[in-house]
């Protein structure tokens, strides 16, 4: 006698509502509501392999790869003693990727494989360049008023609640851009000569439902030794912040526990050490290339 | 004259070579492709990022007066009321405040010489942080006046939750016979309630 448009309706609100059924994966990828596929993964719903691989053929990251020249490098920095030649590659990295809609995004670089590379930085540039680097200086602080605050707490109960005294803090206050110019002039020389490092987010659409894109620039020193490969580790976080029907949106430095995290990895190998300037220039040339397209390319199957 | 002539050789003589050695930035070599958005479907759903109710068990104390009512055979009196009980506060769906059923057990002291087990489930409204509202009968089962006693208890509680605990107050109607007696009695008690499970954190 019922019919069955009367009744769906009842068992989706009666299932929704009661017994708390949410909607598939394939639903949400399906509408890319990716906060919403996130955060399924959190509540142990979501399949996380398809989720997570869904979400970075949506964020489709662009990369270029280059290795700057030695006469680049010298002619960029001409004071760096002529024994720099050689022994390092300067390896640059860029990542540029679509806008998704996400709430945040975090991504971080860095080399894999088994030859010797770190980042470029000014500790490092001045190793190499044998110079010496300048101190760090230490500031301390002192408590005075949070120990008074505390005294007379201690006092005004008699003893019953005692916070602890604190002892004077010291903070570590790396040197300045000025003392490594004044110090280590090549270092630093090499250092300004590159674009500077970090990731930049940009975003756009309305502030409660943004869509969220990133860039990254990173340079790294690959050590000239042995015949070992190098490979690009790129990490990714998706970050969704579970809101409520009835409460403000919170930040995500506000409480962990209201932002939903998402993370991959992707690995993307770049040669051996010594042909390394000749395969990025194959591989990218003067164009981004698709980290997809690199798989595809490669025969590595997308499971990301 | 002469002074700003002297400064003016001198910036020379620190600038220029200064000027000379500053190192070029090191272009990038490829132009930087279009971003492209992808955008949400409109009218997304809203479910997993809601917060998850509470879903667990605890422990709910109230004490409180009971006021008899003077029917029957008792003339209108008080009495002091205590109850321990374990609950279940097992809220379901997402949301700030969603539907919940409200299982509670335990004991019950009345006056000076009643002692009752109780049990009963009931609906309830809600909440993660905030007002929760529950109706919970219990029947009871136990010793008044040196006598088997057996009654119904119907709570009413306004319980303001704050994740793990909560603090409010209840208001009941109880009615308890034994041999000849028929008691009817409503409580105005205060309670705590404490509960671990699920959904505590969102």
């Amino acid at each position: 006698m019922n019919h069955p448009a009367r009744v769906l309706p009842v068992i989706g609100v009666f299932c929704v509502e009661f017994l708390g059924c949410g909607p598939s994966s394939q639903q949400l990828l399906a509408g890319n509501h990716f906060r919403e596929a996130a955060c399924s993964i959190t509540e142990g719903e979501g399949d996380a392999q398809e989720i997570s691989v869904a979400i970075t053929r949506a964020l489709d990251p662009q990369l270029h790869v280059d290795v700057v020249a030695d006469d680049t490098v010298m002619a960029a920095a001409p004071q760096a003693p002529p024994e720099v030649r050689g022994r390092v590659l300067f390896v640059r990295v860029r990542v540029v990727t679509n806008e998704i809609p996400v709430d945040h995004l975090g991504l971080s670089l860095d080399t894999a494989g088994d030859v010797p590379a770190h980042p470029m930085e000014l500790d490092a540039l001045a190793k190499l360049t044998g110079e010496q680097a300048p101190p760090s200086h230490t500031s301390t602080e002192t408590h005075y008023i949070q120990n008074a605050v505390s005294g007379a707490i201690s006092i005004f109960t008699l003893g019953l609640i005692d916070p602890a005294q604190r002892g004077p803090t010291t903070h570590v206050v790396p040197p300045l851009p000025l003392e490594w110019k004044l110090t280590a002039p090549n270092a630093y020389g090499l250092y300004s000569a590159f674009s500077g490092s970090g990731c930049e987010e940009h975003r756009g659409g309305p502030e409660d439902a943004p869509h969220v894109g990133m860039s990254c620039d990173a340079t790294f020193m690959v050590e000239r030794v042995g015949s070992g490969s190098l490979a690009l580790d790129m990490g990714v976080e998706y970050q969704a912040l579970r809101l409520s029907r009835t409460q403000e949106m919170r930040s995500v430095g506000d409480d962990s526990s209201w932002t939903c995290r998402l993370k991959t990895r992707l690995h993307v190998p770049l040669g051996p050490v010594g042909d390394l300037s000749k395969a990025t220039s194959a591989t990218f040339g003067p164009r981004f290339r698709a980290v997809r397209e690199l798989d595809e390319a490669a025969g590595r199957e997308v499971t990301r | 004259m002469r002074i700003g002539a002297l400064v003016a050789t001198t910036l020379l003589f620190v600038c220029v070579p200064a000027a000379a050695t500053e190192p070029q930035a090191i272009p990038g070599a490829a132009p930087v492709p279009p971003v492209k958005v992808i955008a949400e479907s409109p009218g997304g759903p809203y479910y997993y990022r809601d917060v998850r109710p509470v879903f667990g068990g605890g422990v709910r104390l109230t004490s409180g007066l009971d006021v008899r009512l003077g029917i029957g055979d008792e003339s209108t009196k008080v009495a002091y009321g205590l109850d321990v009980l374990a609950v279940g506060r097992l809220g379901f769906g997402r949301g700030a405040k969603v539907l919940a059923v409200w299982p509670e057990a335990g004991y019950s002291f009345v006056g000076s010489d009643w002692h009752l087990l109780g049990a009963g489930v009931g609906p309830a409204l809600q909440a993660r942080e905030g007002l929760s509202f529950g109706l919970v009968p219990r029947v009871l089962y136990g010793v008044a006046g040196g006598r088997e006693a057996k009654g119904l208890r119907t709570c009413a509680i306004i319980d303001f939750s704050f994740g793990q605990g909560g603090l409010g107050f209840e208001v009941a109607h109880q009615y308890v016979a034994w041999g000849d007696h028929h008691i009817h009695e409503i409580r105005f008690a205060l309670e705590s309630a404490v509960v671990w499970g699920q959904g505590e954190k969102p």
